[in-house]
């Protein structure tokens, strides 16, 4: 039987934790689902695990990426129960941009297209680009390997490109 | 560069996030709800007349009313074991044993023939050790790497547990040795929450927030094959009836209802519902407990705990009492069980709904302190 009681030091110092950085987390979590709900949800998950594991996680430099961890493989299950099956279309539909900004069409164009992304490769992607993680280190958060992180990278740039490249030439 | 588009706009998205309510309360909330659920999955807690006998929790079996706060001085509790603290077993006789300072919590306890199985934590966030305290309050290393805590039958004489891609089956012996008797390749997701002697039930979660999804092994059909789209209406395993032939577990009269029945699940017929009881105030929620005589089940419902007839609720579907607590505990025998609350330990008899504190000898009474569930054969 797990042990089941209150510990008011480890809840001090989790809510110390959470204070400073659930809004990264939050943001994190958006940028793997696209929903601000969903995003909540994902936090919240994560936070329950981590705060589970609370005990057992090495010091505080342990536990960010304890739980940027749970975040993004709970994400990528959520993505295979909720939509298992569905493919990313091939080019996505051309939206109308409010504000006539070319450049800022652009980034909604690539949000776009990231949301279509197969979900590893979306993770890859968010963890290089959003967090700014090193390849060691997202392949260390993802258990993938180096090699796996680049080739996951590489395929993820060439469909944006390739998909960037064809909305454009639909737009005109 | 595409790159850099990539980094600008994944900065716009997120520039403005909605603010949150309270995550860290919330989390803190469902991490007690995820540690219940882990936590009694298999928790039918059998045979506890010695307990009756010695004068286990002092004073407790002699009714809600005659609870007395025992002395200082008063003598060890001779009968059920604690967990203290997330840290220490505190043993019926008094004595406490602590795991070696590479684990680094003591997670989850059973009460069986040849003593105590105990679960700690290690440094590896993911995995788990195994080890046995013998009534001589000595440890002994069982297994380590394990997913989580072993399952272990209601007569305490079968375990399950999960290390890496392999899941095993397994018993002790009396010189305190744990013997493999079966083991499958189980590369898929899930882990064991409920043995019997012959099936092992196995359960997934696929969003971290209980276990949504369950599976079946039955090691004498040979190796396991995941199949866990057939089962599909089960919600809950509350886990084996005393006897070990049955589980007891909530189903859904159909696939995808938000109502749910209380059920009796045949193990070896992909968990069929033998019997239900509908309409009752029950909650999606492992964390049941069925007394040792088989007569109650104290399961989370609807604003505190259910306390159910399971002799007459298949008949007449009912809930005897709602004890005002978050979850239930363990049997301390056929009409009280002891359950942690955040104040300490509070005692809830069959028959009245008042709770009374429970003080365990020798133990600060600001020590968190879970009672250890047994396992005995009917």
């Amino acid at each position: 039987m797990r042990a089941m009681g209150r510990d008011p030091a480890a809840e001090l110092e989790f809510r110390d934790f959470v204070a400073v950085r659930s809004g990264a987390l939050h943001r994190t979590a958006y940028l793997l689902v696209g929903d601000w709900a969903l995003a909540e949800d994902l936090v919240q998950t994560a936070l329950v695990k981590t705060y589970v594991a609370w005990r057992r996680l090495d010091g505080v430099a342990a536990v960010e990426p304890y739980a940027r961890k749970v975040m993004v493989n709970t994400a990528t299950a959520w993505w295979r129960r909720r939509w298992r099956g569905e493919r990313p279309t091939g080019v996505l539909p051309e939206r109308p941009v409010a504000d006539g900004s070319d450049q800022r069409a652009e980034r909604d164009r690539v949000w776009q297209l990231i949301q279509a992304l197969p979900p590893r490769q979306r993770a890859v992607v968010v963890l290089r680009f959003y967090e700014d993680l090193s390849e060691a280190d997202t392949a260390r958060l993802l258990d993938i390997t180096v090699g796996t992180v680049k080739s996951q990278t590489a395929k993820a740039m060439e469909t944006l490109r390739r998909q960037l490249a064809t909305t454009k030439e639909n737009a005109r | 560069m595409i790159e850099d588009l990539v980094r600008e706009s994944l900065h716009e998205r997120v520039a403005q996030p909605p603010a949150l309510d309270d995550p860290a309360g919330r989390a803190i909330a469902g991490a007690r709800t995820l540690r219940r659920r882990r936590a009694l999955v298999a928790a039918c807690v059998i045979g506890v007349a010695a307990v009756l006998a010695t004068g286990a929790l002092t004073g407790l079996h002699g009714g809600p009313h005659m609870l007395p706060v025992p002395p200082a001085s008063a003598p060890p509790s001779p009968s059920l074991a604690f967990i203290v603290n997330h840290s220490a077993l505190r043993l019926p006789d008094g004595r406490s044993v602590s795991l070696p300072p590479s684990e680094t919590a003591l997670t989850d306890a059973d009460q069986v023939r040849e003593g105590w199985l105990v679960t700690g934590a290690t440094a590896d966030a993911n995995t788990s050790s195994l080890w046995l305290v013998t009534p001589d309050a000595v440890l002994h290393p069982l297994a380590q790497g394990l997913v989580g805590a072993p399952a272990v039958s209601v007569d305490g004489l079968w375990l399950s547990w999960r290390t890496g891609t392999q899941l095993f089956t397994g018993h002790l012996i009396d010189s305190g040795a744990l013997i493999v008797d079966a083991s499958t390749p189980m590369p898929d997701k899930g882990f064991p929450i409920a043995v019997t002697s012959t099936v092992v039930v196995l359960g997934a979660t696929a969003t971290g927030g209980g276990i949504d999804s369950f599976d079946l092994w039955l090691p004498a059909k040979g190796h396991y094959v995941p199949s866990w789209d057939v089962i599909t209406t089960v919600a809950a395993v509350y886990g084996p009836l005393p006897g070990g032939h049955s589980l007891l577990g909530l189903v859904r009269p159909a696939q995808g209802s938000k109502e749910v029945c209380l059920a009796e699940l045949d193990p070896e017929a992909s968990l069929r519902a033998t019997r239900t009881a509908c309409n009752l105030p029950l909650q999606v929620d492992p964390a049941g407990a069925v007394s040792p005589d088989g007569h109650w089940l104290a399961a989370v419902g609807n604003g505190g705990v259910a306390l159910i007839d399971l002799t007459t609720v298949y008949d007449r579907p009912a809930v005897a009492a709602t004890w005002g607590a978050d979850w239930p505990g363990v049997w301390v025998d056929a009409r009280t069980m002891v359950v942690p609350a955040a104040d300490g330990l509070l005692g809830f008899s069959v028959g009245d709904a008042t709770p009374q504190p429970v003080r365990v000898p020798g133990l600060p009474s600001n020590a968190t302190t879970t009672p250890v569930p047994r396992h005995e054969p009917v």
